[in-house]
């Protein structure tokens, strides 16, 4: 990108504005930071996501499900480690040297939000890696939202022991990383670093941290090490979070010890609320319950989380199901993701990528009275503004699918004839 | 005059001339912009009576009408001392690895 982006705001509405299916982009002139580079947006589209996975577009969740499984355990890096090319211990000043974004207009600090935060369990010695914003509060420390396993539990059982939890957050990641590091896995589940492994085609390369007790990824951009101070809490945030609202928490708060990074790294932004976000949670978080569905639930066949709703609301395609079995794949969907608050399943027929589409399957094939599911006194997921206050919800799910007669056939042009037209209207849309 | 803000649930937590603890953010223009302090600060409605300015905002980041003046008096330590940094945790490091 041309001219000086200001971190503070412009780099964000940069990003905001580049919407679903936009260029990955490389702000190269930052103010305050000469010499560093801001990158972004660089999943904000199938296309890409499915490249990155050497997948064809319309196969990407079933590459995706297939190389997860495989699992390919990470490996000592050979040579000298690229992030180690600068070492920087002892006192760091973390906003001297990385350009954090601050996103919204609202948001308390500059916040990563691109971080995979790797930790290990005291007691079991288990890896544990997750997305988790940090917000920049000044000199070494940094505020961080644990709401979710493992970090949250490595954490607790850290602090009941009186000790601090070791962490190292990798920025700059290849998009492997990011996706396993958002994968949810059981507490028995595999290590997600083979994941990342698996989905990369090649084991990921890990070096000794400088300041903590574990491994890092050699190859990352950068590495901030630190830990989390057991019995100190502070208000962190309000930000802008992917529901689309302000959220604030009493959080922990991490100590930097080190910052090691390439020699010229570029930090890598992600803006909450984006298409980006909505992929990277599309991809992880939707296929890995599509998956799940599908051994659960015959005739399941596609699964998107709804683009803006932060994984609340899922739209599955289905294709030769019941009435009941709807329902009661409702039921699964609803009560397998705590996040999830709204399920609409809909016949193959139907783009679950286009909202246009599901709106009029809602329109037409969706009998209130009789198509609605409501399940009451259920787990509010806590950045959920509408159960905010007493951390109970309640979900709700729309059978849209067809009746069986044919008053229900989706009108289609001939396909030859559609063929012939996409061939000229892509060229006519070129570039516009 | 610097700009200073804080966060607070209400009005009544920010009691006028009595020494208070506050986490506040620099408002001052540059690259330090929104970082924070742990201060001992005295804070009052009268805006002449303190050198600084501060804003106040609440939990989901509205800004209060009420402006303030603010005087900080010293700085917080927030991280116990068991826990700052040594040279006797890189040896420790060290070993361990």
């Amino acid at each position: 990108m041309p001219g000086e982006i200001d971190p503070k705001f412009e780099a964000a509405a940069f990003l905001r504005e580049l919407r679903d299916g936009g260029p990955a982009v490389l702000f190269e002139t930052v103010k305050g930071y000469p010499g560093a580079r801001v990158c972004g947006n660089l999943l904000a589209s199938r296309k890409r996501l499915a490249s990155a996975l050497g997948s064809a577009e319309d196969r990407l969740a079933e590459t995706y499900l297939k190389l997860k499984e495989r699992g390919l355990p990470p490996v000592a890096a050979k040579g000298e480690a690229p992030v180690k090319e600068e070492i920087k211990t002892g006192a760091v000043d973390l906003l001297s040297i990385l350009p954090v974004l601050t996103h919204y207009e609202r948001d308390a600090a500059p916040f990563i939000t691109a971080g995979v935060v790797l930790s290990k369990d005291a007691e079991s010695g288990r890896r544990g890696m997750g997305i988790h914003r940090m917000m920049a509060k000044g000199g070494n420390r940094l505020g961080i939202f644990l709401a979710n396993p493992p970090l949250s539990q490595f954490y607790a059982r850290a602090e009941a022991a009186n000790r601090p939890l070791e962490i190292a957050v990798a920025l700059g990641v290849d998009p492997a990383m990011l996706l396993a590091s958002v994968v949810r896995v059981g507490p028995l589940g595999p290590d997600k670093m083979e994941i990342a492994g698996a989905l990369r085609g090649e084991p990921v390369e890990l070096t000794d941290g400088e300041t903590v007790a574990m491994e890092v990824p050699a190859r990352a951009e950068i590495v901030i090490e630190g830990r989390v101070l057991p019995g100190l809490r502070e208000v962190e945030g309000p930000f802008g979070e992917n529901t689309g609202y302000y959220f604030s928490n009493v959080s922990p708060v991490m100590e930097v010890t080190a910052i090691t990074h390439r020699r010229d790294f570029i930090y890598p932004g992600l803006c909450p609320w984006t298409a980006e976000v909505d992929n990277l949670l599309s991809l992880a978080a939707g296929t890995e319950l599509l998956g799940q569905l599908q051994t659960m639930v015959s005739g399941v066949v596609d699964l998107e989380l709804a683009a803006g709703t932060a994984g609340f609301s899922a739209v599955i395609a289905v294709r030769g199901c019941s009435k009941t079995e709807v329902r009661r794949l409702i039921h699964l969907t609803l009560s397998l993701d705590k996040r999830l608050k709204m399920a609409t399943v809909v016949d193959d027929d139907v783009n679950i990528r286009e909202a246009r589409e599901v709106a009029w399957a809602m329109a037409t094939r969706f009998r209130p009275d009789r198509d609605t599911v409501i399940i009451e006194g259920m787990e509010g997921y806590v950045i959920d503004p509408s159960s905010a206050q007493s951390g109970v919800g309640a979900k709700i799910g729309f059978d849209a699918t067809r009746g069986a007669g044919p008053e229900f056939d989706k009108i289609a042009v001939p396909a030859e004839a559609m063929t012939k037209a996409k061939a000229i209207a892509g060229k006519l849309m070129e570039g516009r | 005059m610097n700009l200073w803000e804080v966060y607070v649930n209400s009005l009544a937590d920010l009691p006028q001339d009595v020494e208070l603890t506050l986490s506040i953010r620099t408002l001052n223009e540059g690259k330090y912009k929104y970082t924070y302090s742990r201060v001992a600060a005295k804070v009052s409605p009268d805006l002449d009576r303190y050198p600084d300015r501060l804003q106040v905002r609440f939990g989901r980041g509205q800004l209060s009408d009420k402006k303030f003046s603010i005087e900080i008096l010293g700085e917080k330590q927030i991280v116990p001392e068991k826990y700052a940094w040594g040279e006797a945790d890189i040896e420790f490091l060290a070993r361990s690895m």
